[in-house]
């Protein structure tokens, strides 16, 4: 089955002879770069959104010191102060996408109760979403495997047909390098294309050539490699060009349109998110229902998870901020477990959806690229927990004012707490997460080879 | 019998005879059934969610206790995108947008819990409803089933047997056509029992109107197959040998459907580009306090508000109003609010449909974005049924709010205002959100286009039939 | 009954003539047989004839009419067998004869098909089988049929026997010699000097694109057609 060098660049030479194969690499070529502009222009709004927060902020601040020029007091103040929070666009964004053209950037909180201020959409047009984004990831998903299939799925056929299968069967010395060395070149030049996209891209976005660039690629390049295997059985098993071509075809649609769609809808059946509603309204009730409740009764909830404010003197009047933010986190902690379920059942889905994802590689490949990314859901989870944490912040450093019923002037706004993100970086992930794609590049790759070696053994 | 009815007759029966056509039709059956069925069931549930939570948000609302008018407006409400009428068949952008939106006092909420943002990354290559599948995978059938009609006859030779016959060419050309048509008719025919089944299952769909909309979108959708057919035959015609043809329409199917769309969007995108959220608010924020700011005492609108409120009533102090004044600061300022918040409001919805009409435009070169459009427009599930909710839902917002801070005018004194409450009695005059998906002329505006570079997609292939004809 | 008359035609591209002012006529009853290497310019003759290649000069007639003015009339008078006879392989070679006269605007029973496809040499038990699992004699047969069933004036016949064993070429002169018999015009391509000298009135020798010679039933029995068919190659 090894090819000589020789039949290598033969057989290069013969693939670019037909004008065939250089359309269909150009196309591909320019997709590419379409995606990567695409992209680009997607992600760099991300940035400038993230790059303005320091400015809206400011702006905000001195709208305020109008406001509160003479001081008031800290709950009045925190009341009306939103803090930007924000999720900086990963190094790979450019790549892949993932969900990231349909969350928001930045999520701006205060410190009401939070649970009402994390699940806003972003503001993007859902006419232009719902047409899907165009990024590298997609072009390697999906066009990508076209290509392929387009180029490599009459190896045999095309010869049989002509009738020279025969006698370059004799010429070569076997039919299996002379299929190994048409394959060969073929997957090459598209994954040649892709690797050409992946270093205009590093050098275009600038991206950092750490290990996690390495193993996007290295997903990019095995994602190729099993749908190298899926054309191999198509060019062994079919016997004319027509048939080759509708198996192709057939493969194509099934594993990058149908499939993922029709597992998009069973998955969404499947595990429906209805908490998202429920916690919102519930969230509504329980803070509200407080204003027409005693007030020792709202105090005991947020005194069992903040017990260093037991001691405090209780609330006579009719309001005070520190009853006010009380409340408040009385609304939170009755939705906490709606929460959690939301975030649970988000990420059961997502579960799901990678378990079945082995089955059709674009969806793993898909998963696996916006994971190395650092775009996908999980991230943005966990960009929602990063949230929570800096809300919880925002209470360790009002809360002592509130209590103290200190009265805040501007010049002290300087000392309120700042969102500070991790440095947003990509994971090279472990081998076992590639585990299912190389599995799924195995199977076809053995029924190749046991077509071709019994095709070579038939008279042709 | 003529020669375009054998003709016609002899290729139905080549058609149906090959072992593919049944596999082909059962397995669009089946993806479409299951495509149906799950459209069909998923907005049935998001009905009754939105049923029940309407119910229960309405239950709340009516059930407040004594309270105060502004804690009320507080309280606030939830109102919910109505289902489109044909969302069961096509979607429309409604995966894409928040269907629910809290309603409160000063501020304006952007929607909630976009169905996609909860998805999956690996699931952005398609929505698999019957839209889709009647959209963008019928074609594909088409071409599959008619790739070889006149280029399978060339190859053989069959074809200078048919015409030295005497068979006219044009003939021969409408009798393949309708022959083809004829083995597309139970494909059709499946897609029209979805889209039926859609209206009739289809929780948006009410009426006679529903109907309508199912007919529009059939037009549209036969119109564009019509031009896939018509193009189909016209490569079949051209090219050298069958799998040339099949290549090259399958070619042009995944650059119409898959790459030009995702292009066209991405240009869009940029013409111009919306705002950042933050910016947006930023920008609101700023001209809410440019007009003017209720907690600066020397701002001119609120001072003039209190000069003529106090003229109006011939007093000198504000407490010697006979009606609360801090009620009536609060109605302006919700005015100014509101009203900026239209301005800018209209200003992104613009922009997106400027984006929108890009798309359009590119619909010239992808017949697919057209019939997207129309599919979505006539089954009321488009950008435009979307911001027409959430204008609807502001207004709503508006009103209510207006209308407590009325109460709160006349029924709340001055002194100790916020002390005081109102009976409970009063929640249950306010009328709950209501709000009827758009009209079927305000659904169709501005889809000429779309219609017109259907036609040019029947057109064009039809010019070029005529003058290539048909070769030996 | 056929007739080309200083017929010229060049395809774009190529350096010399497919066909160069060549002069025919086969009149009622006649069979011509055209004679040359690969490329000489018969195949483009009877496509001139067809319409399906349009003369640079010249005029070609069937029945008096010119083809290029009258493409669908002249056709109605011609009736044509290819090298390789392909039917549509899902139809039997019934229903592949019923279509093919139905779009010559002829209406046969079913009897009257079996008669025709009888007649053309094809055993009664294939007449319903599918055509997929035809020989190529078989498939000739059913093309005969196809021409008979045209009651047409004139036959243009493109290498009718290659490749058919000698028994089949010889049914196929017997069915000739029948339509000629019914003052059927005949103009016949071939490469087979035995039968053209058997079943021909006349037999032309092209030579790129032009007639070199042309032999009368007389002075075909008189001559080597072989040795003159080779001299004339030769130059």
């Amino acid at each position: 089955m090894r090819p000589s060098l020789d039949l290598l660049c033969w057989e290069t030479r013969r693939l670019f002879r037909t004008g065939t194969a250089t359309v269909a690499l150009g196309l591909l070529a320019f997709g590419g770069l379409v995606a990567l502009w695409s992209a680009d222009r997607e992600i760099a709004r991300h940035r400038e959104e993230i790059a303005r927060l320091p400015d809206f902020y400011a702006a905000q601040m001195q709208r305020l010191a109008g406001q509160f020029a003479d001081g008031g007091h800290a709950g009045y103040v925190a009341y009306y102060a939103f803090f930007p929070t924000w999720d900086p666009p990963p190094a790979l964004a450019g790549l892949s996408v993932g969900l990231r053209d349909l969350l928001p950037a930045a999520v701006w909180v205060r410190l009401l109760g939070l649970e009402a201020q994390l699940y806003e959409s972003g503001l993007g047009n859902p006419g232009l979403q719902s047409l899907g984004p165009f990024d590298l990831a997609f072009v390697v998903c999906a066009l990508a495997p076209l290509v392929l299939l387009l180029l490599t799925h009459d190896l045999l056929t095309r010869d049989r047909e002509r009738g020279v299968l025969p006698l370059a069967h004799v010429q070569s010395g076997g039919l299996g390098r002379l299929f190994a060395a048409r394959l060969l070149v073929r997957a090459g030049a598209v994954a040649a294309v892709c690797t050409g996209l992946f270093v205009i891209a590093v050098s275009w976005h600038r991206i950092p050539m750490d290990g996690a660039a390495l193993a996007w690629l290295g997903d990019a390049l095995l994602h190729l490699l099993v749908w190298t295997a899926f054309a191999a059985v198509v060019a062994a098993a079919c016997g004319s060009t027509g048939a080759s071509l509708a198996a192709a075809g057939t493969v194509w649609l099934g594993a990058v349109v149908v499939l993922p769609a029709a597992l998009n809808l069973g998955l969404t059946a499947a595990f429906p998110v209805p908490e998202g509603l429920e916690l919102t309204v519930r969230q509504r009730q329980e803070t509200h229902a407080g204003w027409d409740r005693p007030k020792e009764e709202t105090f005991a909830r947020f005194f069992a998870a903040y017990p260093e404010w037991r001691d405090t003197p209780p609330v006579t009047g009719r309001f005070a901020w520190k009853w006010y933010y009380a409340l408040q986190h009385g609304g939170d902690a009755a939705v906490a477990a709606s929460a959690r379920t939301y975030a649970a059942n988000l990420r059961a889905r997502a579960a799901a959806a990678e378990r079945l994802a082995w089955l059709v590689p674009p969806v793993g490949a898909q998963l696996l690229l916006s994971r190395r990314a650092g775009t996908d859901l999980e991230a943005h989870l966990e960009f929602l927990e990063r949230v929570r944490a800096f809300h919880e912040a925002l209470k360790h450093y009002f809360h002592p004012l509130i209590f103290a019923e200190a009265e805040l002037k501007p010049a002290a706004w300087s000392a309120f707490p700042r969102y500070q993100p991790p440095a947003p970086a990509g994971s090279a992930g472990s081998w076992l997460e590639r585990l299912p794609l190389a599995a799924a590049a195995l199977g076809p790759s053995l029924a190749a080879l046991v077509l071709v070696r019994r095709t070579s053994a038939l008279p042709s | 019998m003529s020669p375009f009815r054998s003709i016609a007759r002899t290729e139905w029966q080549l058609l149906v005879r090959r072992r593919s056509y049944g596999v082909l039709l059962g397995a669009f059956s089946v993806v479409l059934a299951f495509a149906t069925g799950l459209g069909v069931l998923r907005q049935d549930r998001e009905l009754q969610q939105q049923r029940r939570y309407q119910a229960l948000v309405r239950e709340q609302w009516v059930g407040q206790p004594d309270r105060h008018p502004h804690r009320v407006a507080h309280y606030g409400t939830f109102a919910f995108k109505p289902v489109g009428p044909l969302a069961a068949f096509d979607p429309g952008v409604e995966s894409f947008s928040g269907r629910v939106q809290f309603l409160e006092a000063h501020r304006q909420n952007a929607a909630n819990f976009a169905e996609a943002g909860a998805l999956s990354s690996a699931f952005r290559l398609g929505e698999l409803s019957p839209a889709f599948v009647v959209h963008l995978l019928l074609p594909l059938v088409v071409i599959v089933l008619g790739y070889r009609i006149l280029a399978d006859d060339r190859e053989a030779g069959r074809l200078r047997l048919l015409l030295a016959q005497g068979t006219p060419p044009g003939a021969l050309l409408a009798g393949k056509a309708a022959g083809l048509a004829l083995g597309l008719a139970p494909f059709a025919t499946t897609a029209a029992i979805a889209l039926a089944a859609s209206v009739v299952l289809g929780p948006g769909a009410e009426g006679a109107a529903a109907w309508i909309r199912g007919g529009l979108v059939a037009a549209a959708a036969g119109l564009h197959l019509a031009g896939w057919l018509t193009l189909t035959l016209w490569a079949s015609a051209r090219a050298a040998t069958p799998v040339r043809a099949l290549g090259g329409l399958v070619t042009l199917w995944a650059a119409v459907g898959i790459v030009l769309p995702r292009t066209a969007g991405a240009i869009a995108a940029t013409q111009p580009p919306l705002p950042g959220k933050s910016e947006f608010a930023a920008q609101l924020a700023a001209e809410v306090h440019r007009l003017g700011d209720a907690h600066n005492p020397g701002d001119p609108v609120f001072a003039r508000l209190r000069r003529e409120t106090l003229a109006r009533h011939g007093v000198d102090r504000v407490e010697d109003l006979p009606v609360n004044y801090g009620a009536i600061v609060m109605a302006r300022g919700e005015e100014l609010t509101a009203e900026a918040f239209a301005r800018h409001f209209s200003a992104v919805t613009e922009q997106m449909e400027r984006q929108e009409a890009v798309v359009h435009r590119a619909a010239w070169f992808a017949p697919y974005l057209a019939v997207r459009a129309l599919s979505a427009a006539a089954s009321g599930t488009d950008l435009r049924a979307l911001t027409a909710f959430q204008r609807a839902a502001e207004a709503y917002r508006f009103s209510f709010v207006q209308a407590l801070n009325a109460l709160h005018r006349d029924k709340i004194r001055f002194t100790n205002d916020r002390a005081q409450r109102l009976a409970a009695s009063h929640w249950a005059a306010f009328p709950d959100f209501h709000v009827r998906g758009p009209a079927l002329t305000e659904s169709l505006a501005g889809t000429a286009g779309c219609w017109a570079a259907l036609a040019a997609w029947l057109l064009a292939p039809l010019v070029g039939l005529w003058r290539t004809g048909v070769r030996p | 009954m056929l007739a080309a008359e200083t017929l010229s035609k060049r395809f774009p591209g190529a350096a010399a003539p497919a066909v160069d002012r060549l002069n025919l006529k086969v009149a009622p009853g006649e069979l011509f047989a055209l004679l040359g290497p690969n490329g000489a310019g018969k195949t483009t003759t009877i496509n001139c004839f067809l319409g399906f290649v349009p003369a640079d000069s010249g005029r070609v007639t069937v029945d008096g009419l010119d083809v290029a003015s009258e493409p669908l009339e002249t056709k109605r008078r011609l009736a044509y067998i290819p090298e390789q006879v392909n039917l549509y392989d899902f139809l039997s070679g019934l229903e592949n004869l019923d279509y093919f006269s139905q779009l010559a605007g002829h209406r046969y029973s079913k009897p009257e098909l079996r008669r025709l496809l009888t007649e053309a040499g094809l055993q009664p038990e294939a007449h319903e089988r599918r055509v997929r699992g035809y020989s190529k004699g078989m498939r000739q047969k059913v093309g005969i049929a196809i021409a008979l069933a045209k009651r047409a004036k004139a036959l243009l016949l493109d290498e009718p026997t290659s490749g058919l064993d000698p028994s089949a070429s010889h049914e196929f002169s017997q069915v000739l010699h029948r339509l000629r018999a019914q003052n059927v015009a005949i103009l016949m391509a071939t490469h087979d000097l035995f039968r053209a000298r058997e079943d021909a009135n006349r037999v032309g020798i092209m030579r790129q694109g032009r007639l070199v010679h042309i032999l009368s039933a007389a002075e075909l029995r008189q001559t080597d057609l072989e040795k003159l068919y080779l001299e004339a190659m030769a130059g």
